[in-house]
């Protein structure tokens, strides 16, 4: 490829980045779940206790 | 400027804000998995496929950084979009994509373009067939590298029959986010060119196929009387 004469040389930063679409962006957030918490179904001990 | 001064381009030479925006031709490339896409350059980096965002690397000598003064490394590019259309014309060139770039990193500058050192694939501007026509797909080019293959544009009636990749499918196996500058109507047609009128393209084939149909019932009538 003939690109003519020279005329100048110099460097420049690559200032363009992969944008991400909004919608490609998914997030679940919980916010006081107790759910994800418990670590028996009741609130009972499932052991009797005494 | 001097060697020395090159050596220290970066420091001495020019600093635009932002890369600049060239055009070019590149052959479209698909793995030998088909699960990949890129381009490949059309002379000096014909033997290398390159991705959305490439650094270039001289062929000759690795111990150099690209481009070099001396040397003919790096990545080319055209200021102009008509120069860019005009080396597309070049009867080994037909089946080339016209790309846009973001040319960036170090650079030589030139009359018509840029050698530079990274490059950025923007958008994909043209694709045509090689009947002229737009390309709506890419077929296989029937060359390649080792682990590619080139594909070349092919219209909507030269693919007729042929495995093909939309150029959207081609888009989306790329490493990275790629435009297609297409009218509502696809790709662009050649320059100083008409899309031709359905109409006029099919009514001779129509009025021939009714005319064959007409003899053959005569020919048929003729036999019968024959016969009889």
């Amino acid at each position: 490829m003939r690109l003519g004469k020279e005329q100048s040389a110099g460097y420049v930063e690559d200032t363009e980045v992969d944008s991400i679409a909004v919608d490609e962006v998914t997030a679940e957030i919980t916010i006081d779940s107790t759910e994800r918490t418990r670590l028996t179904p009741t609130a009972q001990p499932s052991i009797p206790v005494g | 400027m001097g060697l020395s001064s090159w050596l220290s381009g970066s420091a001495r030479g020019e600093h635009p804000d932002r890369p600049f925006t060239g055009y070019k031709l590149a052959h479209a490339a698909l793995s030998a998995d088909g699960a990949r896409t890129g381009f490949a350059g059309l002379t000096m980096g014909a033997g290398h496929v390159y991705g959305v965002v490439a650094d270039a690397t001289c062929v000759w000598n690795s111990r150099h950084q690209s481009p070099r003064r001396w040397c003919g490394c790096g990545f080319y590019c055209l200021h102009a979009l008509t120069d860019a259309l005009s080396l597309g014309c070049a009867t080994e060139n037909r089946s080339a994509l016209l790309i846009e770039v973001a040319a960036s990193g170090r650079y030589i500058r030139y009359e018509r373009g840029l050698r530079y050192s990274r490059q950025r694939v923007r958008a994909i501007k043209q694709a045509w067939c090689g009947c002229g026509r737009p390309g709506v797909a890419l077929a296989d080019a029937g060359s390649g590298l080792v682990g590619w293959r080139h594909l070349a544009p092919a219209c909507d009636q030269c693919v007729a029959g042929r495995p093909t990749l939309t150029v959207r499918d081609f888009v989306a196996r790329l490493d990275g986010r790629v435009r297609i500058d297409e009218g509502p109507d696809g790709m662009a047609q050649l320059p100083g060119m008409q899309a031709p009128a359905a109409m006029t393209a099919e009514q001779p084939f129509a009025v021939l196929t009714a005319e064959i149909a007409l003899l053959h019932a005569r020919l048929d009538n003729l036999q019968a009387r024959l016969d009889g």
